[in-house]
């Protein structure tokens, strides 16, 4: 018999569709997110490949590197090997012909510096209606100290004679051998030895005493003594020191100081008479002497 | 399907994961190392390649450092980065004298200063006339005359160079008369500085610029 008020138990229900889904599905939706991360993988491993490539590629231009920085090392060191400058230690003069100025070096540094004058860059025609000329420039390159002059004598080159000449509209007379120059009152001016000498009337002969300003002159006549005769050494002229630069040229004390600072002499290089007492004591002979 | 067939396909499908999981986590380490190698190798490469290029520019200018100082006769020197010029004979330092660079201008017709041995092609004094280049007049915005050869444009004396640079001195006339300006690719001096330097340079004096 039957209850008629209690239901009979039902059939158990057939799972629906959708819960069957997710009671089966899990798995194979696991399975496909397991190929995905394979395919992926597969991916990954292209990926490495590359980067694999980029590393070896990227070593073998550092091995590159390194062997081009060890030759380029080697290369600045060979370079460095070498001197950078001349040789040794020696000091040098260097003289600036537009700057007027003297610099005594060692390598770069100045060890002493004054104002100079250098040649005027003038030129002195030799003779009348001749095109040979005399040019007063220093002269620009290397020389060197030749010798060091204590007390030094001015022997005036021929241009001095010239000059004085040209200024004080004056004939020019070189005294040369037995030539006589008669002085009007009897006497005459002649050689005597190394002298050039007023010869009296009587024979008595008065040596003259010629310096710078007070060259022999006899009415409009200069007169040249001789190289080698006393009248033709000037004291006083060149200061107390010269170095002696070869070829006539020095650097020397001046009895003009103003003119130190410009182009006014005839090629030597003067400086102040205390300047060339330092350098004397500072030069030693065979010092280069640059001039530009 | 039965609840224990359902368990092992779960089993199963979580193990799948989990080992294509752990593969892929491989290969991505072994990747990131890979392409950290490779970064390194690069930056290192890198490093090492400005390095060499600097090593190698300061041979090249010890190099001719060297050569200028060893020059037998007259020479001039120009030091690029402590901007002087200077006038050596024999390899003695006659003249040192400071000097301005002109850098190369987008306008400009003119390459930027190299360094290398050039050699003195010519040297004009202050009453040497110069073509003044069209563009000079252009880049310092002014109009370009008819005559544009110049007498004193490069001032009292100035030298060019075997390639082309010119050094020249401040002018009193033309558009290179402003001492706050430098030609492009040119070297300026005082104008007393170089009146001294030039009367002692001839065409063919070697120059080196470092």
């Amino acid at each position: 018999m039957t209850d008629p008020i209690r239901p009979a138990d039902p059939q158990p229900a057939a799972p629906s569709r959708l819960r069957r889904w997710l009671l089966d599905a899990p798995p194979l939706l696991l399975l496909g997110v397991a190929a995905a991360i394979g395919v992926a993988g597969f991916g990954t491993r292209r990926a490495i490949a590359t980067a694999s490539a980029e590393r070896q590629a990227a070593e073998a231009r550092l091995d590159a590197a390194r062997r081009e920085a060890a030759a380029a090392g080697d290369s600045l060191a060979a370079v460095r090997a070498v001197s950078a400058g001349p040789a040794g230690d020696t000091a040098f003069i260097v003289v600036s012909i537009a700057e007027n100025r003297l610099w005594y070096k060692r390598r770069d540094s100045v060890l002493f510096t004054t104002r100079v004058a250098t040649g005027t860059g003038g030129e002195l025609k030799k003779t009348a209606g001749s095109k040979a000329t005399w040019k007063f420039d220093t002269p620009r390159g290397r020389l060197k100290v030749e010798r060091k002059d204590e007390s030094p004598m001015w022997v005036p080159p021929d241009w001095h004679f010239v000059e004085l000449a040209k200024k004080k509209k004056l004939s020019l007379v070189f005294l040369k051998g037995a030539m006589t120059v008669p002085v009007g009152d009897g006497s005459v001016i002649a050689l005597s030895g190394q002298d050039v000498v007023r010869r009296m009337p009587d024979g008595h002969e008065i040596p003259y005493d010629a310096r710078e300003g007070r060259e022999i002159i006899v009415g409009r006549k200069l007169i040249v003594p001789p190289l080698g005769t006393h009248q033709r050494r000037f004291a006083g002229v060149l200061g107390a020191f010269r170095l002696y630069l070869g070829d006539g040229y020095g650097i020397h004390g001046t009895d003009v100081p103003s003119s130190i600072g410009r182009s006014a002499s005839h090629g030597c290089i003067r400086v102040r008479n205390e300047d060339i007492e330092v350098l004397y004591q500072l030069v030693s002979v065979g010092t280069p002497v640059l001039v530009y | 399907m039965t609840s224990k067939a359902r368990v092992l396909a779960w089993v199963v499908s979580v193990a799948v994961v989990a080992a294509a999981a752990a593969w892929n986590v491989q290969l991505l380490a072994d990747w990131r190392r890979e392409s950290a190698a490779a970064s390194r190798a690069t930056r290192a490469a890198d490093s090492l390649e400005a390095h060499t290029r600097s090593t190698r520019e300061r041979a090249l200018v010890e190099r001719l450092r060297r050569e200028a100082r060893s020059q037998p006769g007259v020479a001039l020197a120009i030091d690029l980065d402590s901007a002087h010029l200077t006038l050596l004979r024999d390899g003695l330092v006659l003249r040192r004298l400071p000097v301005t660079l002109g850098a190369a201008t987008a306008q400009a017709d003119a390459q930027a200063l190299g360094r290398g041995a050039f050699e003195v092609a010519t040297v004009l004094g202050p009453k040497d006339r110069w073509e003044v280049p069209a563009w000079l007049f252009t880049e310092r915005g002014l109009p370009v005359p008819e005559t544009t050869a110049i007498r004193g444009a490069l001032g009292v004396a100035a030298v060019r160079l075997s390639d082309g640079p010119w050094i020249y001195a401040l002018p009193t006339v033309g558009p290179l008369a402003d001492s706050t300006y430098t030609m492009p690719g040119a070297i300026r001096a005082k104008a007393k500085d170089l009146a001294s330097v030039t009367p002692n340079v001839t065409v063919g004096t070697p120059v080196y610029i470092f």
